[in-house]
C-alpha cells in the first residue's frame, strides 16, 4: 500500500506543482500584456480625451478659469506668453536639455489668458518660494494635430508635488501659463492640483501627500475614485470634479490608468481563486484517477510478495482494464509457471531422497519409473539397465512393450543423449543414465499417446536420470564396500582360526610330549615296565604327529615362496599307489579299500605324487565315517592320466568345493571340523602344479566326494 | 555340589572332557599325581558325552576342551549351566585370546587356562572346587 499511496502523493504533488507554476506564469504574462496595452492605450488616447473632457467641461465651468487638461502622466503642458517666449527659451535651456521649443500661441486661447493669471498669481505667492529647487525640462513633443503645441514641462515625481507650481513660478518670474491642474503620477495614485478662478493654486487639502509615500490602500484610491465616473469613448475615466463654486474651478483628473489596474488586481484575485480551484479540482481529479489506475495494482502488489515468499497458488483476479488486464494475465501465468517449476523441483527432491535410500537397483528402477510416471504424464515407463552389456528391464510402469522399450534404451545408451522416437499410437523418450565416470549403464524409457516430450519435460527426465545414476553408483560403491568388508572380515577370522588350529595342532602334541614325559620322570619308580613303555610309545606317537605337521608347514612355506621344484620321471602308477597304501595302513584299518589302477606310467615327482596321494587319502578317512569304504582309481583318457580318491563321507557343497584347495580352509563349522591345519588340499594342490598336473574335487553333500590329480602320460 | 569332605580331607571330584584321549590321561595322570583329594569323577570325549553324564557324575569341576568335534567348549559349558547354573567350569584350551576368554565369560565358565599350562591345572582344579558355595 505504501508503494502505491506514495505514486499517488508524487502524481497529486507534481499536477499541484505545474498549476502554480502555469498560474505564476500565466499572472505574470497577462498582468505585463494588461499594462503595457493600457499604457498604450492611455498614451493613445490621453491627448484626444483630455482635451474633450475639457472641452465638455468648458461650459459648466467658470468661464474665468482656464482649464488645461493633462495629457499624459509624466507631462505637464503649459501654454506660453510669446513675450515671454525669448526669456523662457533662456531659462528653459538653462535649466535642462531641450533641443527644441515649441511654443503654443496663446493669443485669443482661454487657457493661455488664465494661465497668465495664474502665473501673476503665483507670483505673489509668498508661502512656497522654495519649494521647488529644480526642474527638469524635456523636449517638447508634438501632441495630437487637434492639440495646440504645447510646452510641455516634466516635473519629477521624487518632488514633492504639492510644491510644484509655486517653485515653477518662483523660478520662471515670466507670465507663463501654467495649466491649471497639475498631475503627477505616483504609481497608482494621483494628485490633484487646482487652480483657483482668481488665479491662485489649489492644492487639494485632502490630496496633498505623494500616495506612495504614505501607501494608502488601493480600496482608499478607489473611494476616492468613486467621485466621478465617465466613460468617453467607451472607456472609463474618473473626474474628480470639486464641489468648488468659492473656488471658481473645477479639475480633471484623469485617473485611467488607476482604475484599469483596480480591476487587474480584482482579475488577479479572481484568478488566484480559479487558480485555487482548478488546482484543487486537478489534484481531486488525479487523486481520482490515480486510485482508478492503481487500484488494481494493490493486489498485484500484494500477490507479488507473496509470492516472494514463495508462496504457492496465488493468482489474481484478471480485471478487464486494459495494462492492468494484461498485467495481471501476466502475473497469473508467471505464478503458474512458478508453481509448476515448484512442484518440480520438490517432486526431483523427493526423488532425489527417495532413490537415494533405495537398497537395490530395482528399487531404484521402480522409484525413478514410477516419478516420471506421476511428474511427466506418461502411459507407459521402462528403467532399463546395462551393466551387463545387453539392456534389461529393471522396472516398468503401465504395459510396457518390452521389445521396443530394450531397442529404444539401447539407442539412447549408444548415443549418449536423449533419444526421441514415435508411432502411429504415441511418442517414445528414452534418456540415458550416467554413472559417476561417464559411461551410460541404462535408460529411461518413456511413452505417451497425448503429445510429444517437451524440451522442460525432458530436462525433467534427464534429472530422473541423473539422479538413478548417482543412486546406482552408490549401490554399485556400497556393494563393493560390502564385498571388501567382508572379505577383510574373512580374512581376519581365517587368521584367528589359522591361529587356532596351528595352536591346537602343535599344542595337543607338545603338551602330550611335555606331560608324559614330565609324568614319566616324577613317577618313574611307581610306574611299572608296561606303563612306562606305554606312555614313550605315546611320546613318540605325537612326536611323529608333530613333525609331520611341521613337515607340511615347511612344505607349504617353500610353496608360498615359489620355489617347489619337481623332479619329473618316469613313474609306475601302481608302485606309488602300494607305497601310499603302505604309509596309509594304520589310517585305513578297518575300512574297505578298493584300488582301480590300471597298469599306467605317468610323468611326475615320485616323492610328491606320493605325498599327494597320502594326504589325498587321509582327507577320505578323515571326512568319512569309520569304516567306510575308501576307493583309489586311475582314469586313462588317452592324453592325461585322472587319479581319484573316493570316500563316502559327509561331502561338500559347491562352494566348499570351490575353495578345498585353499590353505588353512577346512569343511565343516570352526567348532565341529577335524583336526588339522588346513593344508593338505593345498600341498595337494601345490604338488601337482609343480609336476605339471592340476587338482579337483567332485562332491555332494552328503554322498561323498571324488578328489582327483591329473598328470601327463608318460610318452 | 560335589566338593565333600571326608575325615578332614577335601574330596573334589573333576569330570575331564576332551576328545583327545591322551590328554585326558595327561590330565588324569596329573591329578592322581596332586592327589590332595582330588581325583577323576569322570570322563567324556565329547560335549554330548559329558552332558549325559554331568548329573549322574556330580562332578565338583568341570575340565572342559575348546576344540572338539560336534559341539565345541563354549556350547557345552552353556548347556551344562542351564543344567546346572553354579556348575564351575575350567575351558582347557590351546589357544585362548582376548575374544574367546570374552566368549567364554559371557557362556559362564568360571576360568580359562591354556593347554601348555597343564602342570597348574590340579592346583585350580582344587582351588576352584573347593571355593564353591
Amino acid at each position: 500500500m505504501t508503494t502505491r499511496s506514495g505514486l499517488l502523493l508524487r502524481l497529486v504533488a507534481a499536477t499541484i506543482l505545474a498549476g502554480a507554476i502555469a498560474a505564476v506564469l500565466g499572472t505574470v504574462v497577462l498582468r505585463a500584456t494588461a499594462r503595457d496595452a493600457l499604457r498604450d492605450d492611455i498614451r493613445e488616447r490621453n491627448a484626444a480625451s483630455a482635451v474633450e473632457v475639457a472641452a465638455r467641461l468648458d461650459g459648466r465651468i467658470d468661464a474665468g478659469v482656464a482649464t488645461l487638461q493633462l495629457v499624459t502622466s509624466r507631462q505637464l503642458v503649459a501654454a506660453l506668453d510669446p513675450a515671454a517666449d525669448a526669456e523662457l527659451r533662456t531659462v528653459i535651456a538653462n535649466t535642462g536639455d531641450f533641443d527644441e521649443l515649441v511654443l503654443y500661441d496663446p493669443a485669443g486661447d482661454p487657457v493661455a489668458a488664465a494661465a497668465s493669471r495664474f502665473v501673476t498669481s503665483i507670483a505673489d505667492e509668498p508661502s512656497r518660494p522654495d519649494l521647488f529647487p529644480a526642474i527638469t525640462t524635456r523636449p517638447v513633443v508634438e501632441l495630437d494635430p487637434g492639440v495646440p503645441p504645447t510646452l510641455v514641462i516634466v516635473v519629477p515625481v521624487e518632488n514633492p508635488p504639492g510644491t510644484i507650481a509655486g517653485a515653477l513660478l518662483a523660478r520662471l518670474p515670466l507670465e507663463v501659463a501654467m495649466a491649471p491642474a497639475l498631475r503627477v503620477d505616483a504609481g497608482l495614485a494621483t494628485t490633484r492640483f487646482m487652480v483657483a478662478a482668481d488665479g491662485r493654486v489649489i492644492v487639494h487639502p485632502e490630496r496633498d501627500r505623494v500616495l506612495r509615500e504614505e501607501r494608502l490602500p488601493i480600496e482608499e484610491i478607489r473611494a476616492a475614485s468613486e467621485l466621478a465616473r465617465v466613460d468617453i469613448d467607451g472607456r472609463p475615466h474618473l473626474l474628480s470634479i470639486a464641489p468648488m463654486e468659492s473656488l471658481g474651478a473645477a479639475v480633471v483628473i484623469d485617473q485611467v490608468e488607476a482604475i484599469a489596474f483596480a480591476p487587474i488586481s480584482d482579475r488577479l484575485r479572481e484568478l488566484t481563486v480559479i487558480l485555487l480551484l482548478v488546482m484543487s479540482a486537478t489534484v481531486l481529479a488525479v487523486i481520482a484517477v490515480g486510485t482508478w489506475l492503481l487500484g488494481p495494482l494493490g493486489p498485484l502488489t500484494q500477490a507479488v510478495r507473496r509470492l516472494g515468499l514463495q508462496e504457492r497458488g496465488v493468482r489474481v483476479e484478471e480485471e478487464s482494464r486494459g495494462e492492468v488486464h494484461l498485467l495481471a494475465t501476466e502475473f497469473n501465468r508467471l505464478a503458474e509457471t512458478l508453481d509448476r517449476r515448484q512442484d518440480e523441483l520438490d517432486e526431483l527432491h523427493r526423488l532425489s531422497v527417495l532413490v537415494n535410500t533405495r537398497t537395490t537397483r530395482e528399487e531404484v528402477a521402480a522409484e525413478v519409473v514410477a516419478g516420471s510416471a506421476r511428474l511427466l504424464e506418461v502411459d507407459q515407463a521402462a528403467f532399463c539397465s546395462a551393466v551387463h552389456d545387453a539392456p534389461e528391464i529393471l522396472a516398468v510402469h503401465g504395459k510396457v512393450s518390452e521389445g521396443r522399450a530394450l531397442e529404444l534404451a539401447t539407442t539412447a545408451i549408444r548415443i549418449g543423449r536423449v533419444h526421441l522416437d514415435q508411432d502411429g499410437e504415441g511418442f517414445d523418450a528414452a534418456v540415458p543414465v550416467r554413472s559417476g565416470d561417464g559411461g551410460n549403464v541404462g535408460a529411461l524409457v518413456m511413452r505417451r499417446s497425448t503429445e510429444p516430450f517437451g524440451v522442460d519435460e525432458l530436462a525433467v527426465a534427464e534429472a530422473y536420470a541423473g539422479f538413478a545414476g548417482v543412486a546406482l553408483d552408490n549401490l554399485a560403491r556400497l556393494a563393493l564396500e560390502q564385498e571388501l568388508g567382508a572379505e577383510l572380515a574373512e580374512a581376519v577370522e581365517q587368521r584367528r582360526s589359522l591361529m587356532r588350529t596351528v595352536s591346537h595342532e602343535l599344542r595337543t602334541p607338545l603338551t602330550c610330549i611335555d606331560g608324559f614325559s614330565s609324568t614319566l620322570l616324577d613317577q618313574w619308580d611307581a610306574y611299572g615296565d608296561a606303563q612306562r613303555q606305554d606312555l614313550v610309545t605315546k611320546i613318540r606317537h605325537h612326536t611323529n604327529d608333530l613333525e609331520q605337521l611341521v613337515n607340511r608347514l615347511l612344505d607349504f612355506a617353500v610353496t608360498e615362496r615359489g620355489t617347489m621344484t619337481a623332479d619329473l620321471q618316469p613313474v609306475v602308477l601302481a608302485e606309488v599307489i602300494a607305497a601310499v597304501l603302505d604309509g596309509a595302513q594304520p589310517l585305513l584299518e578297518g575300512r574297505p579299500v578298493t584300488v582301480e589302477v590300471p597298469d599306467l606310467i605317468v610323468r611326475a615327482d615320485p616323492v610328491l605324487l606320493q605325498r599327494a596321494l597320502l594326504n589325498l587319502v587321509s582327507n577320505a578317512v578323515k571326512y568319512s565315517a569309520i569304516g567306510a569304504p575308501v576307493v583309489l582309481r586311475a582314469v586313462d583318457d588317452g592324453r592325461r592320466i585322472r587319479l581319484e580318491v573316493i570316500d563316502e563321507g559327509v561331502g561338500l557343497t559347491a562352494d566348499e568345493s570351490r575353495r578345498a584347495f585353499q590353505p588353512f580352509w577346512r569343511a565343516g563349522h570352526p567348532s565341529t571340523r577335524a583336526r588339522g591345519a588346513g593344508l593338505g588340499l593345498a600341498l595337494v594342490s601345490e604338488y601337482a602344479q609343480a609336476m605339471g598336473g592340476a587338482t579337483g574335487v567332485v562332491s555332494e553333500p552328503g554322498h561323498g566326494s571324488t578328489f582327483f590329480i591329473t598328470l601327463e602320460r608318460d610318452r | 555340589m560335589s566338593a565333600t569332605s571326608d575325615g578332614g580331607h577335601v574330596r573334589v571330584g573333576a569330570l575331564v572332557v576332551d576328545d583327545e584321549e591322551d590328554l585326558r590321561l595327561l590330565v588324569r595322570l596329573g591329578i592322581v599325581a596332586h592327589n590332595q583329594g582330588l581325583h577323576v569323577a569322570g570322563e567324556a570325549s565329547s560335549g554330548l558325552e559329558a552332558l549325559e553324564q554331568l548329573t549322574s557324575v556330580d562332578p565338583a569341576v568341570v575340565v572342559l576342551d575348546q576344540m572338539m568335534p560336534g559341539m565345541d567348549g563354549l556350547e557345552t559349558a552353556a548347556r551344562m549351566l542351564e543344567l546346572r547354573p553354579e556348575q564351575p567350569i575350567v575351558l582347557f584350551s590351546a589357544f585362548i585370546d582376548d575374544e574367546l576368554e570374552r566368549e567364554a565369560r559371557q557362556a559362564g565358565v568360571t576360568t580359562c587356562l591354556r593347554k601348555d599350562q597343564v602342570r597348574q591345572l590340579p592346583k585350580l582344579l582344587l582351588e576352584i572346587g573347593t571355593r564353591a558355595p
